[in-house]
């Protein structure tokens, strides 16, 4: 017998497509609304600047690592991994004014920024080569050289990439998907490499968050939403 | 060296963990493991192919085969007749495994109970389910001609890549004791060559060694470097494991990012100018979806490993909705592609025709 949430998540599913065109930049209606917020980097995705390596939401990595890593974040990966050499210029997805540098309650060291935009969002940059030269209320543009790309690890050999995150503005406390928020053709750019972008399944609900599009917000410090007792695929 | 196996369990893997697998991002170092023997290296050959000259090829044709948010991850039936995937239809069907015709029609339940079991498993001529492997078995692979499997054990937590060190354990499949074979160093095992002579690998096999793919015999002889390269990522062996094809970024030598092919037999790499999401076909097939900046559509290539040839085989707008997370699949005989449309989450077929 299947929940009355199931099927609720099943009809908001098969509604995707409704969804997915209010929030993609190929859609061609005039009403359709464009994402606010621009790309972190100047430069097109490419092997020479920058690849998609992990995307927001329910991925089968962050189900793995669901009480450890992605714990806060109610399990799932509560921003995009962009991958890139160590040095790479980040740019601001979106005018704002900086409001934290190297706040490491929110993670992703070694340096990390936060900017507040006008529109009730904030974005935010994780490992970080070296401390932004900004100061605490600078105003930025979009498009403006922010930062430079490091690694979690230090090695700059090791996983070198940008974690970037949308958060609610002022307080932080909710993150939401930047597929939805970013003006650029996700699924395409997921089509640099070689494996499939793959999300952990629930065998209670199997279409629940399977698409880059179709992934929940978080609430950081929330209950793990991922907790599955008969995921796919299992953990090894 | 050998030892017996302690603390046995059973372990299961399926193709779909094999690309999973690369996702962890362990890493840490095991003192207790001996030297890694003195190497041979072999500089291979690189020999990039032409520039691509696409041709005028008839569209193909493409349908839906399920309805709207259904499903991810579409694999293909051993035989090639069916698409499998997990679901929960709409009604009273059960969770399982279910199998979609190629004409469409309602899926078809395979199997209630979702496991390895039901999906075809490629690079093994045999299932790894049945095997009794140690506890900190990972990357379980079973040799061409089915009589023995080779794993990985070592640090799975997800810090420094670098750092990483799994031993290579090979033992037969009816059981016996394992062999190290040896440490591979922020790389991991893909597989077995077709020949079911060696092993491929990623990573370093020395601190301070050379990174990139190497062949490694199961007879005491030297590991090769296949090709060279800081991070080889996205390794797939073809259906027979003749062929590894596998793709560098951000190396220090640019020219050198891009996807490559290398026989696993150790004759000689080929790259594919640009990035581009691949897939084997037919053994020898490579088919590929180069990613082009200004380009919103996409074009489907197959590249002959056997004469060298790349032709277009999809010229720009053959994938209805456009494809959703990379998720797309060649069926084993290359003329027939599944994918999940990026604008309704169904499942496509695309009927290449003549490939």
């Amino acid at each position: 017998m299947k929940t009355a949430g199931a099927l609720v998540r099943r009809l908001v599913l098969t509604a995707a497509p409704v969804l997915l065109l209010v929030a993609s930049p190929t859609s061609t209606g005039a009403s359709q609304a464009r994402p606010p917020f621009g790309l972190p980097f100047a430069s097109p995705p490419g092997p020479e600047t920058w690849l998609f390596t992990q995307p927001y939401g329910n991925t089968v990595f962050a189900f793995r690592e669901r009480r450890s890593f992605y714990g806060a974040g109610q399990g799932l990966h509560f921003g995009v991994d962009l991958g890139a050499r160590c040095g790479t210029e980040v740019v601001a997805i979106g005018d704002g004014v900086v409001v934290g540098i190297d706040q490491s309650a929110h993670g992703a060291g070694p340096h990390n920024l936060m900017i507040d935009h006008p529109n009730g969002y904030a974005s935010f940059y994780g490992h970080l080569l070296e401390r932004p030269q900004l100061r605490l209320g600078a105003e930025v543009r979009q498009g403006q050289p922010i930062a430079r790309t490091g690694d979690p690890d230090l090695s700059c050999t090791s996983r070198p990439h940008l974690h970037l995150e949308i958060r609610e503005a002022p307080s932080h406390r909710r993150a939401f998907n930047p597929i939805l928020l970013i003006d650029a053709d996700w699924d395409r750019i997921a089509l640099l490499g070689g494996y499939p972008v793959t999300f952990e399944q629930d065998l209670a609900d199997p279409r629940r968050w399977q698409l880059l599009t179709d992934q929940p917000e978080i609430s950081f410090g929330g209950d793990l939403l991922n907790d599955y007792d008969n995921p796919w695929p299992p953990s090894p | 060296m050998t030892m017996t196996i302690p603390g046995r369990r059973r372990l299961r893997v399926c193709a779909l963990v094999v690309a999973l697998a690369a996702l962890a991002i362990p890493g840490c170092t095991d003192p207790r493991l001996p030297p890694v023997v003195p190497l041979t290296v072999s500089t291979p050959t690189f020999t990039p192919l032409a520039p691509l000259e696409p041709t005028p090829v008839p569209q193909p044709s493409a349908s839906p085969l399920t309805e709207p948010g259904c499903c991810a991850r579409p694999s293909w039936s051993e035989d090639g007749s069916q698409i499998l995937f997990v679901d929960d239809p709409p009604g009273d069907e059960p969770v399982g495994v279910y199998a979609v015709s190629l004409d469409g029609g309602a899926p078809q339940l395979v199997s209630a109970t979702v496991s390895e079991d039901a999906f075809p498993s490629s690079n093994a001529s045999s299932d790894v389910s049945a095997l009794d492997l140690p506890d900190a078995a990972r990357t379980a692979r079973i040799s061409p001609k089915g009589d023995r499997v080779a794993w990985t054990e070592g640090s799975t937590a997800p810090v420094n890549v670098d750092l990483r060190r799994r031993s290579i354990w090979v033992s037969q499949t009816q059981g016996g004791t394992a062999g190290r074979v040896l440490t591979i160093i922020g790389g991991d095992l893909i597989g077995w060559a077709g020949d079911g002579l060696a092993l491929i690998a990623t990573g370093r096999l020395s601190e301070s060694g050379p990174r990139g793919v190497w062949r490694i015999p199961l007879d005491g002889g030297p590991p090769l470097l296949l090709a060279q390269g800081e991070r080889p990522r996205s390794a797939l062996l073809s259906p027979s494991a003749g062929w590894l094809a596998f793709y560098l970024a951000f190396e220090e030598e640019p020219s050198r990012n891009g996807v490559w092919v290398v026989r696993t037999s150790g004759e000689g790499a080929q790259s594919i100018s640009g990035l581009a999401s691949f897939r084997w076909g037919r053994e020898g097939q490579l088919l590929y979806i180069p990613y082009i900046a200004d380009r919103a559509d996409l074009s489907l290539y197959v590249l002959d490993l056997t004469t060298g040839i790349t032709r277009a085989l999809i010229d720009g707008t053959a994938f209805p909705g456009g494809i959703a997370s990379n998720d797309w699949a060649a069926s084993p005989t290359g003329d027939r592609v599944v994918y999940r449309s990026a604008a309704d989450g169904r499942l496509w077929i695309l009927f290449l025709g003549g490939s």
